[in-house]
């Protein structure tokens, strides 16, 4: 290992600080709050960081934003009510009327739309598909990292994907069966 | 066989839109981010305060601690005894209802050189009863002792940690925390300090003195079952366990 986690963990906080205060803030307009969900975030990557390669990039960036995003939502949440309970995950949608193979392959205009699709998706199905997608997490560790069941992180996983090839399906008019 | 067919046919396409996924979840990720404003603008909106700053100052520090230790572990053969001592402390006498679920309510830690971890685990609350556990939270728990000549200064409610700063004329501080038992976990800077382990509120508790800087640093982890208290101090000891065990509910 060429780089030690402490370091590591020093280099993310010294680039990374000013952009997760800021998400942060944006979601719960208080300062100390938002350095509550900062620190929180942070601990949750520590454990994570072997799964940091280059600390000054897009990617870990990104990926700094999902926690840090994810805390200060679960901390509003938490902060706004307690009485409210959590919506009911139904599991009525979770058959995925996924496009046909031959429909998917033909269309390389399709792919640079889903690349567009996914930036676009609501962050709340967007950061699960990448945690899972492009760092490679198990739904188990999404979890963890999110504070939300597995059984929750499955059914936004699905979810995702369906607005994904549903919107697909509505602009293309494919013939999803 | 058509029936074979269409499910290898199922499993290919699903593998190929997974595929697809990966490929375009990882363009997402590799995207530059034009959402936030540069660092400099940042700067001017956002000043971190001194104790944000310190706070994460101390767990990079305390990161640098277990890479060390970790290099340590590596070298040594038996060393993995050395790192972890999970210590279950249970009650043992003929209990009541209550201190049936107190008696299983464990007390773990996890010691190593320089901090130590505290968790609590009880098995026999369900989510529900943790639930109301937490609605129950407006209602408080206060010392009903505390040594002469100190009174409350400030207290303060983040979350599920509650929090009550006592002092003295002198300007010796006294903290006294509480949050509900389940998922709390305490990590206490343990290093050279001398760990005591004793009962208050009928509960195993642990004092813990350490005194490396010429100020002494006197701190007591203790429940009732449900919450899991906190005192912290340089004021003596005995005083202070005299204050935990007169914590009380006060609806």
């Amino acid at each position: 290992m060429s780089i030690n986690d402490h370091e590591k963990l020093e280099e993310l906080y010294g680039n990374y600080k000013r952009v997760m205060l800021y998400t942060a803030y944006q979601i719960l307009k208080d300062q100390q709050l938002a350095e509550d969900a900062v620190q929180t975030a942070f601990l949750k990557i520590i454990p994570n960081l072997d799964k940091i390669a280059d600390t000054d990039c897009n990617r870990t960036r990104k990926y700094l934003v999902i926690i840090v995003r994810n805390v200060s939502i679960n901390l509003y949440n938490r902060l706004k009510t307690r009485s409210e309970t959590s919506p009911p995950q139904d599991f009525e949608n979770l058959a995925v009327k996924e496009p046909l193979l031959e429909d998917i392959i033909i269309s390389e205009e399709s792919l640079s739309w889903l690349l567009r699709s996914i930036s676009s998706l609501d962050k709340k199905y967007a950061d699960v598909l990448l945690l899972k997608y492009a760092y490679d997490y198990s739904e188990s560790d999404i979890a963890g990292l999110l504070d939300i069941s597995s059984e929750n992180v499955r059914v936004r996983l699905h979810r995702g994907k369906k607005k994904l090839w549903d919107e697909l399906e509505r602009r293309d008019g494919y013939e999803g069966a | 066989m058509r029936e074979h067919e269409q499910k290898e046919r199922d499993k290919t396409r699903e593998k190929i839109l997974e595929e697809l996924l990966v490929y375009a979840a990882n363009q997402e990720v590799e995207r530059s981010e034009d959402d936030f404003p540069p660092d400099e603008e940042l700067d001017k909106l956002f000043l971190p305060s001194q104790g944000f700053e310190k706070t994460m100052q101390r767990l990079i520090r305390n990161q640098r601690r277990k890479t060390m230790l970790k290099r340590i572990l590596k070298m040594t053969v038996k060393a993995a005894g050395f790192l972890i001592i999970i210590t279950g402390v249970f009650l043992t006498a003929a209990l009541s209802v209550k201190a049936t679920r107190t008696e299983i309510l464990n007390l773990i830690t996890e010691t190593t050189k320089e901090y130590l971890n505290i968790k609590y685990e009880d098995r026999t609350v369900s989510d529900d009863k943790q639930d109301n556990l937490f609605q129950d939270w407006e209602q408080l728990y206060l010392p009903e002792y505390v040594p002469e000549g100190f009174e409350i200064r400030k207290t303060e409610r983040l979350i599920r940690i509650c929090t009550v700063e006592y002092a003295n004329r002198e300007g010796v501080m006294i903290t006294f925390s509480y949050a509900p038992v389940s998922g709390r976990t305490l990590s206490l800077d343990t290093e050279e300090a001398a760990i005591k382990e004793l009962t208050i509120l009928g509960n195993p508790a642990l004092a813990i003195e350490k005194d490396t800087t010429g100020i002494p640093e006197h701190k007591i982890v203790f429940n009732n079952g449900e919450m899991s208290f906190y005192i912290s101090s340089s004021y003596d000891m005995e005083e202070l366990i005299k204050m935990a065990d007169s914590v009380r509910f006060r609806p």
